[in-house]
C-alpha cells in the first residue's frame, strides 16, 4: 500500500472554513475529500487557502480529525479503525451530526459520510415521530385526521 | 432529502411505519417504490433478517440480532376456515400483513398428505403475483425413478432448488427451477467420497475417504442457503454421529462445493435436521437448531462449541424455522418481476 509517486513531498495545504478559520494538512489527508481533490487539480497556486464554504471551524476540525485517521492506513488494523470510528461517532450528539453528515457529504468523503448516516439511524430508530419532528425541525403538515389515518395503518408500530 | 432517503434506508420496518406520519414529505419517500426496492437493498447487504418461527398454529418473526425491534405475529388457524383445504399465505412479517392466494386449482386426488414427502412423478406449482394465478409445471424428464424429499432452496431470488433421489443408481441429483425462465438447470453435489476442500483447519486428519459404501437417501439431511450459497448437510461419514456442512462457494460451479465443518452431533446439539440458518459476518459462528430443546444456538466452527443460545419465545413446540429478509414490500406486492410460491405437488399415478 505505500504510495510512491506523491509521498516524497508530502506538500501542505491551507482549508478555510466557513466562518474564516484556517486549518494546515498534510496533502494525503485533505484529498480524501473527493471534492478539495477536484480543487486541487483546478488551483493554480497551492499555496492559497482552500475555502471550504459551507463547514464552519467546529465541524471542519472534526472532518479533519476523521481524515488524519483515515490517512495513516497501515498503522491500525480494521477492527482497531472500526473501534475508532465508533468512539468518534459516539463522542457527538445529534445536532454535531446532522452537521457532519451535511460537511460529508458536501467534501465527498465517503467513509465519513457511511459512518454518520449510520450512526444518526441508529439514533433516530427508537424516537417517535413527534421526537423526529424536533430533531430535524420539521414541520408536521398533516391534519390531525390525516396523521389519525396514518397511524391506524400499522398500530403495532407504535408500541414499544 | 438525499441524506434523509440514505438515513432512512438504515432503519428497522418498524421505524419506517411509525415515520410515515412524522410529515407528507416523509410519507410519500418511505412508501415510493423507489425507496422499498433502496430499503431491500441494504436488508440483503446488512443482516437485517428475521427469524420465522413456526408453531404449527401460529408463526411468529423474531429479529435475528437481538436488539432490534420487531415482534410480529400470524394466526394460521384464524386464517383457513377448512382444514382439509391447503391454503398458501403470503407473510411479510416486517409489515405484519398477509395475503391468502386463491385456492390450487385441483388436480387429480389431491389430499393433505402430499404435503410431506412426494413419491412418484412430481409436478410443481408455480403462483405468479403478477397475473394472480398457478401455473403447473412437469418435471417430466427426471423420469419415475425420482422422489424429492428435501424442500426447496431459493438462490438469487429466482432459482429454487431441490435434491432428488434416482432410485436406479442410488444417488441424490441437485436440481434448480428458474422462476423466471421457467427452465431446469443441472447442479452438480460435491464429491461427498472423495477428498475434498477443507475450510476448517483442525479437520479429521484426512481419513474421510469412504469405502465404497452405497448411498442411503437419508444421507443427505438437508438442503438450505447460508449467506446466498447453496448448503447441504450430509451424515454421510464413517462417524455415524457426525454431520458434514456443506457449501457451492461460486453458484453452479462444482469445484467450488467446500466442506464447511462438520459437527459430532451428539455431544452438541443433537442431530442436525436442517441446514444452517445464519452465519455471523466473520463467518466463524453459525446458527444452528437444536434439535433435543426446540432451540437455536451459534455454533463457533474453530472452536467446536456452542457459543451462545439464540433468544427465542420458548412457550410453545417450535416445528419448523426459517430466515426471512426484512423488507417494505407490500403484500401482495405490485413489483417489478415476479414472486412466486412453490409448492411439490403428489401427482396421482394411480
Amino acid at each position: 500500500m505505500a504510495s510512491t509517486s506523491t509521498s516524497t513531498l508530502s506538500r501542505k495545504l491551507i482549508l478555510k472554513s466557513s466562518d474564516g478559520e484556517k486549518f494546515e494538512v498534510d496533502e494525503n489527508v485533505a484529498m480524501q475529500s473527493q471534492t478539495i481533490k477536484h480543487m486541487i487539480e483546478d488551483l493554480d497556486d497551492i499555496n492559497s487557502p482552500i475555502p471550504v464554504s459551507i463547514v464552519t471551524g467546529t465541524i471542519l476540525s472534526k472532518v479533519i480529525e476523521y481524515c488524519k485517521k483515515h490517512a495513516t492506513e497501515d498503522s491500525d488494523s480494521d477492527e482497531q479503525l472500526k473501534q475508532w470510528d465508533k468512539e468518534y461517532a459516539n463522542n457527538m450528539d445529534l445536532n454535531t451530526l446532522y452537521y457532519l453528515l451535511l460537511a460529508a457529504n458536501y467534501m465527498e468523503i465517503k467513509g465519513l459520510l457511511e459512518l454518520i448516516t449510520q450512526c444518526v439511524a441508529d439514533m433516530i430508530k427508537g424516537k417517535s415521530p413527534e421526537e423526529i419532528r424536533a430533531h430535524f425541525n420539521i414541520k408536521n403538515d398533516f391534519t390531525p385526521q390525516e396523521e389519525a389515518n396514518i397511524r391506524n395503518e400499522n398500530p403495532w408500530a407504535f408500541e414499544n | 432529502m438525499e441524506l434523509i432517503t440514505s438515513i432512512l434506508t438504515r432503519l428497522p420496518t418498524k421505524s419506517l411505519l411509525r415515520f410515515k406520519c412524522v410529515s407528507k414529505a416523509w410519507n410519500s419517500i418511505i412508501s415510493s417504490t423507489h425507496f422499498i426496492g433502496l430499503h431491500l437493498a441494504h436488508s440483503l447487504s446488512s443482516d437485517r433478517r428475521l427469524l420465522i418461527l413456526n408453531y404449527g398454529t401460529h408463526l411468529e418473526s423474531t429479529p435475528l440480532k437481538w436488539g432490534s425491534e420487531l415482534d410480529a405475529k400470524i394466526d394460521l388457524t384464524r386464517n383457513v376456515d377448512d382444514p382439509q383445504l391447503f391454503k398458501f399465505i403470503l407473510w411479510n412479517p416486517s409489515m405484519n400483513s398477509h395475503f391468502i392466494l386463491p385456492c390450487i386449482p385441483v388436480v387429480g386426488d389431491l389430499s393433505s398428505e402430499f404435503m410431506g414427502v412426494s413419491f412418484g412423478f412430481g409436478e410443481v406449482m408455480v403462483y405468479s403475483l403478477k397475473e394472480n394465478c398457478w401455473k403447473m409445471i412437469h418435471v417430466a424428464y427426471f423420469g419415475d425413478e425420482m422422489k424429492w424429499f428435501c424442500s426447496g432452496a431459493v438462490i438469487n431470488n429466482c432459482i429454487v432448488h431441490w435434491i432428488f433421489w434416482k432410485y436406479r443408481k442410488r444417488e441424490p441429483r441437485l436440481r434448480g427451477f428458474d422462476l423466471s425462465s421457467f427452465k431446469w438447470t443441472k447442479l452438480a453435489l460435491p464429491d461427498f467420497r472423495g477428498t475434498e476442500k477443507i475450510d476448517c483447519p483442525e479437520d479429521d486428519d484426512g481419513n474421510d475417504t469412504l469405502s465404497k459404501a452405497e448411498f442411503e437417501s437419508n444421507d443427505i439431511v438437508a438442503l438450505g442457503v447460508l449467506d446466498e450459497c447453496l448448503c447441504i448437510v450430509t451424515r454421510i461419514c464413517p462417524e455415524f454421529d457426525n454431520a458434514y456442512v456443506w457449501v457451492m462457494k461460486e453458484y453452479g460451479a462444482e469445484d467450488s462445493w467446500t466442506k464447511l465443518f462438520n459437527v459430532t452431533e451428539a455431544s452438541l446439539v443433537g442431530p442436525l435436521l436442517s441446514s444452517p440458518l445464519a452465519s455471523s459476518k466473520g463467518g466463524d459462528e453459525v446458527l444452528l437448531r437444536k434439535a433435543d430443546e426446540d432451540g437455536l444456538c451459534w455454533y463457533d466452527l474453530r472452536r467446536k462449541s456452542v457459543k451462545a443460545e439464540q433468544k427465542i419465545p420458548r412457550s410453545l413446540k417450535l416445528r419448523d424455522v426459517k430466515l426471512c429478509i426484512e423488507s417494505l414490500v407490500p403484500v401482495p406486492g405490485v413489483i417489478d418481476g415476479i414472486m412466486e410460491v412453490m409448492k411439490d405437488l403428489r401427482w396421482d399415478s394411480g
